[in-house]
């Protein structure tokens, strides 16, 4: 690189670094959170079904906003 | 715009493209690398330190892109109340981070052979500094809050203050480095630059491009999923 | 106009019953500038060289001190939401807090920047151009600070939030302002700096009360 290797190819590694440590640092947390939701989402299932006295509507409002999917005005 | 809407169809949709972005992006990466180390020229004054404008250059523009996204989902967001605008703005911040930053050390790495000194305040160098305090300053804010919605509606609002300031900063640092600029310094980009040096530039751009759309249908997946964790937090009794 | 009166005379009473905080800003101001010769050796002609760029810095830095309690105290006794919801124009108020904040922090900074520039060894052909663009610069100052300000309440560490926030933003204010400043010390018409001072002014004076309404709405949403 005539030379200028020591220049060259740390900045390649760095671009490198930079963006594949990010893209990394993206999919685990996805993974993480998508890991809580099944979690979240099978145990608060259980755990309604479990409670005898939780009344019908609440149960059918629990399904209609998962019906809805990842709608962030449900809340 | 607002076939978008609907954060289940888009993610559906996002999930399916991922893969196909993904490949292109790491052909197109690829073919500019291929093309940028080996096949291109050395550049008649710079020698083979041209070679790190391949990856200089590109991650400069998707700076910039990444904060026009920024505003343009922060007035999407608070102009007509698009769902995903805010999220597609959170997801895009850390991205333009990190590209400002890698503009910043390659950038160095390139002026050090090129002038003797691995800092250099010139204007566009400078300007992508202050870029990059913006995104900080951005990220910190929406962090800042307890609540999310308080978080992403702040920082929408910055966005678009900090859009607005980005051209009379520019043109602030420009006028600046003309008042202390000494006439030696040459510039970074030739005005004609060699097709032969155009191709591995616009491939690499290209990749940076359709890395930035992996990445950030990612992030905006988590985004999602953070929220709907909050969402059935709140539900649940008793937590 | 009433209300807009009415506001700024209650703003300034605040600020001039908490009058420790302007003098403070003052204090942390010349304490700043004091550094400068301290850290870069006494020599004149270097402090000379530096010394826009010293005064301007340190009325940035001083000016951002008191920012963050500029709708703090009202957002949390609850008066904002009044504010927010009264008949008047948001902005309006904003503009008379900006107005009240000036006179209180950087109507004083832009006084006593002479006398700093005097220990530094500024030149004292400049000092004409340093009150003007002191005069232009440190409203935009307020102006700007504002916006930050209501975008930081309910956030934590909203005090040093502000200023990386707001600092940034305040470049082109840093940079026309010391150009006059130089500009002048050798002998050359400060007026171009100053009348790009001039413009970010007339331009921050309704965009700033706007988009710093705008954060108040969305804090008190």
């Amino acid at each position: 690189m005539g030379g200028y290797g020591a220049y060259i190819w740390p900045a390649y590694g760095v671009a490198a670094v930079v963006m594949l440590g990010l893209l990394w640092n993206s999919i685990h947390t996805s993974r993480v959170h998508q890991r809580e939701l099944a979690e979240l989402e099978a145990s608060g299932r259980t755990r309604r079904r479990r409670t005898g006295s939780t009344p019908a509507p609440v149960t059918n409002q629990v399904q209609t906003t998962e019906d809805r999917g990842n709608d962030p005005q449900a809340s | 715009m607002h076939w978008f809407a609907n954060p289940a169809r888009f993610m559906r949709i996002a999930e399916k493209a991922l893969p196909w972005i993904a490949v292109a992006a790491v052909i197109s990466t690829g073919a500019g690398l291929y093309q940028g180390l080996l096949v291109s020229p050395a550049d008649y004054q710079q020698g083979e330190t041209v070679r790190i404008m391949y990856v200089h250059v590109p991650s400069a523009w998707m700076a910039m892109f990444c904060y026009t996204m920024l505003a343009v989902a922060s007035a999407s967001f608070l102009i007509w109340k698009h769902p995903l605008a805010d999220v597609a703005a959170q997801a895009a911040a850390p991205i333009g981070a990190a590209f400002t930053a890698m503009a910043l050390v390659t950038g160095a790495l390139w002026g050090q052979p090129m002038w003797g000194t691995w800092w250099v305040w010139d204007a566009r160098l400078t300007s992508v500094l202050i870029l990059f305090f913006l995104y900080l300053g951005y990220m910190a804010l929406v962090n800042a809050f307890d609540e999310p919605e308080r978080g992403a509606r702040a920082g929408a609002i910055l966005a678009l203050v900090g859009v607005v300031n980005v051209p009379i900063i520019k043109f602030s640092v420009d006028w600046w480095n003309t008042l202390h600029q000494p006439a030696s310094l040459t510039r970074l980009d030739a005005p004609a630059i060699d097709p032969a040096m155009l191709t591995p530039l616009l491939l690499m751009a290209l990749g940076f491009q359709l890395y930035f759309f992996v990445v950030l249908i990612i992030r905006m997946r988590t985004l999602l999923a953070a929220r709907r964790i909050r969402a059935l937090h709140m539900m649940e009794p008793g937590d | 106009m009433k209300g807009f009166a009415a506001i700024i005379r209650r703003e300034l009473k605040l600020a001039l019953r908490q009058g420790s905080d302007a003098a403070v800003a003052l204090m942390f101001y010349v304490v700043v500038v004091a550094l400068f010769p301290l850290g870069v050796g006494p020599e004149p002609g270097i402090l000379e060289r530096i010394s826009g760029g010293v005064v301007w810095i340190g009325a940035l830095l001083a000016a951002m001190l008191s920012l963050d309690r500029l709708f703090q105290s009202d957002y949390e006794d609850g008066s904002l939401d009044l504010l927010v919801m009264a008949p008047w124009p948001l902005e309006l108020m904003v503009l008379a807090k900006c107005l009240a904040h000036w006179l209180v922090t950087g109507l004083p900074i832009m006084l006593i920047s002479p006398l700093l520039g005097l220990l530094l060894h500024m030149d004292t052909g400049a000092y004409m151009a340093l009150l003007a663009a002191m005069a232009l610069g440190t409203p935009i100052l307020s102006l700007i600070g504002a916006v930050g300000a209501a975008l930081v309440l309910g956030a934590r560490r909203a005090g040093v939030l502000v200023s990386l926030l707001v600092l940034p933003l305040t470049v082109p204010v840093l940079i026309f302002g010391v150009a006059a400043v130089e500009a002048a010390a050798i002998g050359q018409d400060p007026q171009p700096h100053l009348l790009l001072l001039g413009a970010l002014l007339l331009a921050a004076l309704p965009l700033c009360p706007w988009a710093a309404a705008a954060a108040l709405r969305q804090a008190t949403a």
